[in-house]
């Protein structure tokens, strides 16, 4: 059938859009920051997609991370932390359309905000969730975080952290519901923008961990795997993402994972040296939580009103009905 | 030759009724052979009456009431003697309730009267049985008996549904855009200095809390926010839009649920015949079109994209006369229901097919074959030929069937009424002139068989080839010219004789006394063996002498004749086995394309393969072998062909050259995070491109110093120095060390 008429009409002013058209403000970043190159990956995509500006809502909590929709000229929510993921869920139940992004850090999520994290996968709402992994809180000057390897000195463990990292991708996999898992290092440009690009894509909830680099707390931290190039898989599929003649000159270290394969996706995803990139799993049969609860349905006023209303009279303390019954006895 | 033959032959050929055989008016009524065991309908349990299910997929909105009473009886019925006398009662039932099927009425009342009427003679736990048995029927609705009501009444009750769900869609659609443009001036006003006062804003904000906030302040803030009015040109605009998608009748019935109204909107687009449907489009028409672009325009403006220099001509040039097929497709489909009254009803629904409206017609045909032809007399088949030419306008729906096989068309049906354009439904109903005393189900299933109103479906909404638009499998054995059915009975000698009689279009033609002339009744003592039935001679015309076609009947006391065919009968025979071959390879059933082809196909493999032993046979006699037996083609030939595959890959390998360092810096851009570490260093030397990724930009404007600092500063080591420019450079030598690493 042919396409409708508002959607030629649409089309008939329809822009092509510029890096600039998402750019807002200078990132405060630390220089050589790994935060840097999701920033530019995102906008990366968001330009070859021309996806318009006012279709997008990117929502972060509190941390160096969570400042990414601040330097998006787009919708934004800058949150309170831990709590990015409800915040986008409502977000996405109200409005639809929106294209929803989330930066969350390892503190953000797995932390304050496990508990939002796990029912979130669970949910698989339409949106796009990128956990900038840095294994340390950042914004606060360095505290240990659920993703720092044991042993880390910080601020709040003088003597070095007593428990393994928790791994982000195995406790995601793990959820009912997980429709979309993948990694990809800060270092591999290419990697963090087909990794997101196909997480973009995907229907449902798209949980992407960049292993990012804080040169200012942890600068050595990934310097075995910058210069070794064989401590970085590649994994390739049909059903994954593609890889370029350049760089897999670079990292022949590859191996073939299909994505639909949750069991292997898992022991994968396990390892961390050599640390895997691209698609862990992908189940796009996962039904969609705004999808069956008809969400972006418009209400009018009235009936807002009333549901504020009931919503606000669970919390009102009514007079005992009995009360002047009973004192009057 | 016999004088019998010479008579039969007569009468084939010249119409002649021969001396000897008897004509069929001297007989009384009969009917084909294979109707002999079809005396009471009723006791049988055909497919009616159809119960028309509301609030039901279309698929299932059409169940049977066999169907329905043997999933009860699965459900509930109890194993062993009890379940069977349970069924017996329930049988019972059943039948009663399909003799008073032809009266109507819903399912629960006409079961409720039927089972008052028989619990007076019923046996023991009649009323718990039949109690039972309808707890488990959880659906209802009215009851529909085989007749030349059927189609209107199944194909309306599917209509119907498929209008709900369609409207229903565009019902939420238009309250959506409703509430949204309401949104717009909302908000509009609420950016307005009059919805900024203080007093609006203290008024929003409510009595509880308006000590709490400073409202002039308030108010002064957010003054100052960017964005100004809503134009009035846009305004207006939005306010003409919001009046026309608030002002339709069925889609507000609709939306409130209204049933009533719902009931009056739908009946205005039902029609009994094309000229008034058409009239009644064309005073549509024109709402129609200012509810499609009312809908642009509220989807531009909640978009915020109305332009309106881009948009603004478009609009003003849209009229009745821009309405494209999506755009008819929106709206409610009418309904025309006309019955198939010869030539000029049938030219009128082609011509109204042809305009592509939304319309959906249904055309029952009550007498498929026809009136004796003027001059040779036989059947004329008129009443079959509307859907078969309809298929060829190409972008219509065509569906054709007989009223016996309504009951599986639900799905079928519901796609016809769902396809986004005009939909045509040729329904045989056997209810017209035909075998008498036979019913017009039977008579309706009869005409499927005989191949004379064969079931199919074209639609154009399956793909874009035939392969994918039709689909003739809902015919009795499809693959077979006819269908064959055993027939067993007692000769004169009373001898059980089992055989198979075909059901040709020829046995359908000699129950009906309009075509008695047609046929002459040999009885048993004068059968021959030079007379050949129907299909035997169709398939192969005998070649001897003498020989006549004749089919199998019996009269109404159930003895049986021979009755020879005349040439008109089997001209229509032959006609109806050829368009019946013509509808099987449209459902690709012995497709001669592809049979021409995979025996060309066939012939050009043995050649090859003659042609390959030859060659290997010469070859070895060259070579003073003995020659060996052929390999198969298919290995001889894959050989070669996977041989040169592995090699360009390695050689592309081998073929890149290792570049040599170079003397000016550089950075392997595509592979640069975009951490901003050398921009920091020197901002005018390095520069982002237009994929946020580091480059450099001018060396003039920094030293080599700062190039190895850039260089060790950056992660992932792709920043490559070079030579230094300035030989007068402090500290070259150290730097130069530096930048080793990075060559
Ligand atoms: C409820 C609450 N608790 C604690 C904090 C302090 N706080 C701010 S950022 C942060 C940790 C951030 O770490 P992470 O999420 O890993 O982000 P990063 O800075 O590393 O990118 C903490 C604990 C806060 N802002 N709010
Ligand atoms: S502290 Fe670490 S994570 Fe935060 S901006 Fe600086 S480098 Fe990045
Ligand atoms: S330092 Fe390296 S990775 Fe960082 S911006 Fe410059 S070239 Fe790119
Ligand atoms: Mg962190």
């Amino acid at each position: 059938m042919s396409m409708p008429m508002h959607e030629c009409l649409l089309q008939m002013v329809e822009e092509a859009h510029s890096l600039e058209d998402y750019q807002s403000g200078v990132p405060r970043w630390c220089s050589g920051c790994g935060d840097n190159a999701v920033l530019a990956a995102v906008q990366r995509l968001c330009r070859d997609e021309n996806l318009r500006p006012e279709k997008l809502a990117f929502v972060s909590g509190i941390g160096c991370a969570s400042r990414f929709p601040h330097y998006m000229r787009t919708y934004g929510f800058h949150g309170i932390h831990g709590r990015a993921l409800p915040i986008a869920e409502g977000v996405k139940m109200a409005r639809p359309d929106l294209h929803v992004f989330v930066n969350t850090g390892d503190g953000d999520c797995c932390s304050i905000g496990a508990a939002h994290w796990l029912h979130a996968i669970r949910y698989n709402m339409n949106m796009t969730v990128v956990l900038h992994d840095n294994h340390v809180y950042g914004l606060t000057k360095k505290q240990v975080s659920p993703t720092s390897p044991k042993g880390l000195r910080s601020n709040t463990t003088p003597h070095g952290s007593y428990l393994d990292a928790m791994n982000p991708l195995t406790v995601t996999l793990g959820v009912t519901n997980v429709s979309f898992v993948a990694q990809a290092v800060d270092w591999i440009p290419e990697v963090v923008h087909a990794v997101i690009k196909a997480a973009f894509h995907h229907q449902g909830f798209s949980f992407v961990r960049i292993i990012q680099r804080c040169p200012e707390f942890l600068p050595k931290m990934w310097e075995p795997w910058l210069h070794d190039p064989q401590k970085t898989l590649l994994l390739e599929h049909p059903d994954g993402i593609g890889y370029s003649a350049g760089l897999q000159k670079i990292y022949k270290n590859r191996q073939s994972h299909d994505p639909s394969d949750i069991h292997r996706a898992r022991e994968i995803a396990s390892s961390i040296d050599p640390v895997p990139v691209g698609i862990l799993f992908r189940d796009e049969s996962v039904p969609c939580y705004e999808d069956i609860r008809e969400a972006g349905k418009p209400r009018p006023i009235e009936m807002i009103k009333a549901g504020l209303e009931a919503e606000l009279d669970k919390f009102t303390v009514w007079p005992d009905a009995d009360e002047p019954a009973r004192s009057a006895v | 030759m016999d004088a019998d033959v010479k008579t039969q032959l007569a009468f084939h050929v010249l119409g002649r009724n021969p001396a000897g055989a008897v004509p069929v008016q001297a007989v009384g009524p009969v009917r084909p052979a294979l109707f002999a065991g079809f005396r009471d309908l009723a006791a049988l349990r055909y497919d009616y009456p159809l119960v028309l299910v509301s609030e039901a997929e279309p698929a299932e909105a059409i169940r049977t009431l066999r169907g329905l009473i043997d999933a009860a009886l699965q459900q509930v019925a109890p194993r062993g003697a009890a379940g069977e006398r349970m069924r017996r009662q329930v049988l019972r039932l059943e039948a009663e309730i399909r003799r008073r099927a032809a009266d109507g009425g819903r399912l629960s009342a006409v079961w409720d009267a039927a089972v008052a009427a028989l619990a007076p003679t019923a046996d023991d736990g009649f009323a718990a049985s039949v109690a039972a048995v309808r707890a488990a029927i959880t659906v209802d609705g009215e009851l529909v008996d085989c007749g030349a009501a059927a189609p209107k009444r199944v194909v309306g009750h599917i209509w119907r549904l498929v209008q709900e769900r369609k409207l229903a869609g565009l019902a939420e659609r238009v309250e959506t855009l409703v509430l949204k443009l309401a949104d717009v001036l909302l908000a509009d006003h609420a950016r307005s200095e009059a919805g900024r006062a203080p007093d609006a804003l203290a008024a929003a904000v409510g009595p509880g809390l308006s000590t709490l906030f400073d409202f002039g302040t308030m108010s002064e803030l957010l003054g100052t926010v960017s964005g100004g009015p809503v134009s009035k040109r846009r305004r207006r605009r939005i306010e003409a839009a919001l009046a026309v998608l608030e002002a339709q009748p069925l889609l507000t019935a609709l939306r409130a649920r209204d049933r009533a109204a719902e009931e009056r909107a739908l009946a205005e687009l039902v029609f009994d015949d094309c000229a008034s449907a058409l009239a009644a489009w064309r005073r549509q028409r024109p709402a129609l079109a200012a509810l499609v672009k009312a809908l642009a325009i509220a989807e531009l403006e909640i978009e915020g994209r109305y332009d309106e220099p881009e948009h603004d001509p478009f609009f003003e040039a849209f009229s009745e006369t821009s309405l494209g097929a999506a755009d008819l497709a929106l709206g409610p489909d009418m309904l025309v229901c006309v019955e198939d009254a010869g030539a000029a009803t049938r030219a009128e629904v082609l011509e109204l097919l042809a305009a592509g409206l939304p319309v959906k017609v249904v055309v029952p045909t009550h007498d498929a074959l026809g009136d004796p032809a003027p001059g040779p007399g036989g059947p004329t088949l008129a009443g079959t030929r509307l859907a078969t030419m309809a298929t060829s306008i190409d972008d219509i729906f065509v569906m054709q069937a007989s009223a016996a096989s309504l009951a599986r068309c639900g799905g079928r049906i519901g796609r016809g009424l769902a396809y986004a354009g005009p939909a045509l439904f040729s329904v045989y109903t056997g209810a017209g002139t035909g075998t008498p005393g036979v019913p017009a189900y039977l008579r309706a299933a009869a005409a499927v068989e005989a191949r004379v109103f064969p079931s199919f479906t074209y639609d154009p909404s399956g793909g874009p080839v035939l392969a994918e638009r039709w689909d003739v499998a809902d015919n009795p054995q499809p693959e077979a010219d006819w269908s064959v059915h055993h027939f067993v009975y007692e000769n004169a000698e009373q001898q059980r004789v089992v055989g198979d009689l075909a059901f040709t279009a020829a046995d359908l033609v000699v129950g009906d006394p309009r075509h008695a002339r047609q046929f002459a009744l040999v009885p048993s003592a004068h059968w021959s063996d030079t007379m050949v039935p129907v299909d035997v001679w169709l398939r192969q015309p005998p070649a001897g002498p003498g020989a006549v076609p004749y089919v199998t009947v019996v009269d109404a006391e159930n003895r049986l004749y021979r009755a020879i065919v005349s040439e008109q009968v089997m001209a229509a025979t032959r006609r109806c086995r050829e368009a019946w071959h013509r509808l099987q390879e449209l459902g690709d059933i012995h497709n001669s394309w592809a049979e021409r082809r995979s025996r060309a196909e066939q012939a050009a493999r043995e050649a090859a393969e003659r042609e390959a032993a030859e060659q290997a046979a010469a070859q070895a006699v060259a070579e003073g072998r003995m020659p060996e037996p052929a390999a198969p083609a298919a290995t001889a030939k894959a050989e070669p062909e996977a041989a040169p595959k592995s090699k360009p890959a390695a050689k592309a390998k081998a073929a890149e050259p290792e570049a040599a360092p170079s003397p000016d810096p550089w950075i392997e851009t595509p592979r640069c995070t975009s951490c901003n570490a050398c921009l920091q260093v020197n901002a005018r030397m390095f520069h982002y491109d237009g994929n946020q990724q580091a480059f450099v930009a001018d060396v003039a404007a920094g030293t080599f110093r700062q190039l190895v600092e850039a260089a060790e500063s950056c992660p992932v080591g792709i920043i490559h120095p070079g030579e230094p420019r300035n030989p007068k450079e402090p500290d070259l030598d150290a730097l130069r060390a530096r930048a080793k690493a990075f060559a």
